[in-house]
């Protein structure tokens, strides 16, 4: 009795000092502290209905400073919810729940409201449903018993029985709207002072308004329960499971956090915590949706491929076996050659042919003539050349460098719509003893497969030299090999194979070689209408001034020159220009005031390109035309 | 067509689950009470046949199962699970039902008749580096290839004891066989243990796993490296043998229930006392006659020349002892390559 008179008159006196305290909320707990006590004292000293009329001034003070809607008022309920929540995190997915029969203890709890079962629109019908201290302890202890937050990280903060007690009022507190009466919860949330909140439901004060937000509360408890019920259905069926094992998946995702460096204390809180997801620190990939866990069935991991939807049941290996099939049958030819070579040789196949036509090619009329009427005419009326007409077998293109050998093989490449397969010594020789001969056998075969093909073989010298005693019998075992290929014993004259070789030295072709390749077109230096026609060509699309006189006293100073010679030659002429220019104009000229290029500047280029071939070294090509050559071409100097 | 594949698909599931191991809920139909399934599951029995194949004495260990109920529960459970005699007819129509599992290599595949063989224990053992891990690796997806391109249809269960599972390569074999890789690494529960007690506890929690969902392989890698350091020196002998035993027996359980495979990977011994300076490989696999005893079917790989390793049956109620060789290949085993 004495106590409560002195806790009294503490608490009068404490009120009376931070009355003018900034905190809205310390004043209040102060009030309200000092209200419990006058209540407790007034009760012990005198008949409750007298302690009621003395509290009713004392009250509705509190109610008005309570009530008070400002943004620091005690109305503004975040705040407190907030402190609340800080120290303490809602770890929901870890709550286990041991409560066996969940379901009996809250449906306590569930009862109806009383306006629910009348049915009325009257709040005032709303008559309370008690709400004893033992109901509120009841579910606090049965909250207290369930929500064990397992998780390790929580207990260095201080989260143990009181902060179940915590969860409890949090999830009271819940209904977070800006409703006046929710103050009642506000005011438990700091301190289980129950006993006003009786006093108030007994005096009936502002009763009907009251119990709404009580039994709403109620309500939301019942719902957190329910959730806490649930939860711990999710848990118990991985339970055991979650605990422990996880999905490979999740175990890379760990390991590459790991290994990348970053986050590694949610990796590691994560391999404490162990359930799927549930890293808080961690920089994981969140995704949204379910994840699957160890505790699911098994899922076929059958890819889900767009073109082969049909068969989408039909799993890879089958598909890889169907595509085989048809790759050896397409190659039955094939089958007796190492897929590797195959593949190689495949791989020589020009697809990406530069565009190249019988025009680009000036001159040499009777050489693109003879190849027209060997390639091209062939291919379409092969109904035609047959038998006697049959086109050769092989074709050889020589003559002095730089005279469009190469560039008659391009031109074959694109305008023949033939397989066109450009061989060079390197994609035929092997490091292997032997594999060089296969080479060779595999081209064939595979040219076989590709009807019509041509075989374009740039400086074949490489490849079919006289064959000598000195030289190694792997480049002589290729050699053979190349001729029996070419025409041998094993070829039908149905193939319709053609072998162009080009080369600079057709003296020092073998003479099976030479007699394989049937038609030997000398390719000569450029004529005087060919260099004309080159000349004219390059500098079609150059800014120049020379007159058709220009051109052709150009064409006869180049007597001698190559093809390749002319280029050169143009290219040095057309940078005349820009030599006459001086180092400052260069970086701000435009490009349309550079002067137009002249015959005076060919004059001083034809002084720095100089013909690469000489006279002397065109008699032997002459020599080996008229001895072997197929004809037709006027040697001439000029 | 999506939908109706996922209905044959969960069909097959069903159909599947019906020849699968029953329930322990099944016995509650046999009027034992749920209290009572529920004290069987807490300790680890979750399939009948797990309460049908465990002694008596383990059963009345449980917790509030008295010796009339453990009677009664195996009585029941018996009733369900047939254990009596069958004839070597019937049993060779079923041995020659049983999946094996590709190991990836078609050589080493023939060596073992056709695979990993389901519902036994396969030991492999061998020194570092040849390719022991790999080979689970390797496992761990083929077996949820479909059973005609012999695989097991099922997911796989990993507990590494070493700390060498690397989810990537699981990735580099599912490429290989063209298999979705998310799906794959979802179809592998993996736990690393920690000790020997924490390994024989994960085994209580697979079964608890392979009861809910179709598994076909588990996979201990390695079964005994931690019962290497955790018991030491001869005093401990005895008792690390026994623990070992009820280990590989709980394996040899959950392969029976379950019909998984059971792989284990064991560690070598050098012999280094004197007679064995005679012999010419002085390794032995570790874990004494307990785990020879208990393995089906024991492997020794040792290394071959590059990336070829070799494996030899060492021990096997059907296979001759001879030898075959495989790679480890950047997707998983394969083949050898000349």
């Amino acid at each position: 009795m004495a106590s409560f008179e002195d806790n009294f008159v503490y608490y009068y006196q404490c009120q009376k000092f931070k009355e003018n305290e900034f905190d809205p909320f310390v004043t209040c707990s102060v009030k309200r502290k000092c209200l419990a006590q006058f209540y407790l004292a007034s009760l012990s000293l005198t008949s409750n209905d007298a302690s009621c009329l003395l509290l009713e001034e004392k009250l509705q003070s509190y109610s008005a400073l309570v009530d008070k809607r400002s943004e620091d008022g005690v109305n503004n309920y975040a705040r407190s919810s907030l402190a609340l929540a800080a120290h303490c995190r809602n770890d929901t997915q870890q709550w286990r729940s041991n409560l066996r029969d969940a379901g009996v203890t809250i449906s306590k709890f569930l009862r109806p409201l009383n306006c629910e079962l009348v049915n009325s629109t009257s709040p005032n019908q709303c008559s309370s449903w008690d709400v004893t201290e033992e109901n509120i302890s009841a579910l606090l202890s049965a909250q207290t018993h369930n929500c064990t937050v397992t998780s390790d990280d929580c207990g260095g903060q201080n989260i143990s029985k009181h902060t179940a007690e915590d969860y409890a009022c949090y999830a009271l507190g819940r209904p977070a709207i800006a409703n006046q009466h929710q103050i009642n919860n506000t005011r438990r949330q700091e301190q289980n002072d129950y006993h006003v909140f009786t006093y108030l439901h007994t005096t009936g004060h502002n009763k009907s308004l009251e119990d709404r937000p009580e039994q709403q509360g109620f309500r939301m408890m019942g719902g957190s329960a329910v959730y806490g019920k649930q939860g711990s259905n999710f848990s118990s069926t991985g339970q055991h499971a979650s605990n422990m094992f996880h999905t490979a998946r999740d175990e890379m995702n760990l390991q590459n956090l790991k290994w990348h460096n970053k986050g590694n204390n949610g990796a590691n809180h994560y391999a404490a915590g162990g359930g799927a997801g549930c890293g808080y620190g961690g920089q994981l990939k969140r995704s949204l949706g379910t994840r699957r866990g160890v505790t699911n069935k098994f899922i076929p991991p059958i890819r889900s491929s767009m073109e082969d939807d049909f068969e989408g049941a039909c799993s890879g290996n089958q598909r890889c076996q169907k595509w085989e099939q048809n790759e050896i049958e397409a190659d039955e030819r094939l089958k007796n050659i190492d897929p590797k070579m195959v593949q190689l040789i495949q791989s020589e196949i020009m697809d990406n042919k530069t565009a190249v036509t019988w025009d680009d090619i000036a001159g040499l009329d009777f050489a693109k003539s003879t190849i027209q009427e060997v390639v091209v005419w062939p291919l379409l009326r092969p109904d035609i050349f047959t038998g006697l007409r049959r086109p050769p077998k092989g074709i050889l293109l020589f003559g002095p460098p730089g005279t469009g050998k190469t560039l008659i093989g391009k031109c074959i490449a694109s305008q023949s719509h033939s397989t066109f397969f450009s061989i060079s010594a390197s994609s035929l020789t092997s490091k292997w003893i032997g594999d060089g001969e296969k080479m060779v056998r595999a081209l064939f075969a595979v040219a076989r497969c590709h009807q019509p093909a041509v075989v374009f073989i740039d400086e074949i010298d490489s490849l079919l030299t006289q064959r000598s005693d000195t030289e190694h019998e792997s480049s002589r075992r290729i050699k053979t090999e190349f001729l029996v290929q070419l025409d041998g014993a094993a070829t039908a004259d149905e193939d319709r194979i053609l072998v162009i070789g080009a080369t600079n030295r057709p003296q020092e072709l073998d003479e099976a070689a030479r007699r394989r390749l049937v038609k030997k077109l000398y390719i000569p230096l450029p004529e005087f209408e060919a260099r004309h026609q080159i000349v004219e060509r390059l500098m079609f699309n150059e800014n120049h001034c020379m007159t058709e006189q220009d051109v052709n006293d150009i064409s006869l100073l180049t007597a001698g020159y190559s093809g390749a010679d002319m280029k050169n030659l143009c290219q040095e002429a057309s940078l005349g220009p820009i030599r006459s220019l001086g180092f400052i104009d260069i970086q701000n000229i435009s490009p349309d005031q550079v002067r137009p290029v002249t015959l005076d500047d060919f004059k001083s280029a034809l002084s720095r390109v100089r013909a690469s071939v000489s006279p002397h070294d065109l008699d032997s090509y002459v020599a080996w035309d008229k001895l072997y050559g197929s004809g037709g071409t006027v040697v001439s100097g000029t | 067509m999506a939908l109706a594949e996922a209905a044959t698909l969960s069909q097959k599931q069903d159909d599947v689950d019906e020849f699968g191991p029953q329930l322990i809920s099944k016995l509650q139909s046999q009027g034992i009470s749920a209290a009572d399934i529920k004290k069987l599951e807490e300790a680890g029995y979750h399939t009948v046949e797990a309460v049908a194949f465990a002694p008596k004495k383990y059963l009345i260990a449980i917790k509030g199962i008295s010796e009339a109920k453990a009677d009664k529960l195996l009585a029941e459970a018996s009733k369900l699970v047939p254990m009596g005699f069958t004839t070597a007819t019937e049993f060779h129509q079923k041995r020659s039902e049983i999946i094996q599992l590709t190991t990836g290599s078609r050589e080493l595949d023939r060596l073992l008749g056709g695979g990993i063989e389901t519902g036994s224990i396969t030991e492999i053992f061998g020194e570092f580096r040849t390719g022991k891990t790999q080979l689970c690796h390797t496992l761990a997806v083929t077996c949820q290839l479909p059973i005609d391109q012999n695989g097991g249809e099922g997911k796989s269960l990993y507990i590494d004891s070493e700390g060498t599972f690397r989810p990537e390569r699981l990735l580099a074999v599912a490429d290989r066989y063209k298999l979705s890789g998310n799906d794959v690494l979802d179809n592998v529960a993996y736990a690393r243990a920690y000790n020997t007690d924490h390994q024989t506890q994960l085994l209580i929690q697979a079964s608890a796993m392979m009861a809910e969902s179709r598994y076909a392989l588990l996979i201990v890698d390695s079964a005994t490296s931690l019962y290497r350091t955790d018991f030491s020196g001869r005093g401990e002998l005895s008792a690390r043998q026994m623990h070992l035993a009820r280990f590989l027996r709980m394996l040899l359980r959950l392969a029976d229930e379950f019909g998984v495979a059971v792989v284990i990977t064991n560690q070598v011994v050098a012999q280094v006392d004197g007679a064995a300076l005679f012999a010419a490989d002085p390794k032995k696999p570790i874990g004494g006659n307990i785990i020879a005893h208990a393995s089906t079917t024991r492997l020794y790989l040792r290394k071959g020349r590059g990336e070829t390793r070799i494996c030899k049956i060492y021990d096997s109620p059907c296979l001759p002892e001879s030898e075959a060789m495989f790679a480890i290949n950047a997707d998983g085993i394969g083949d050898a390559k000349e």
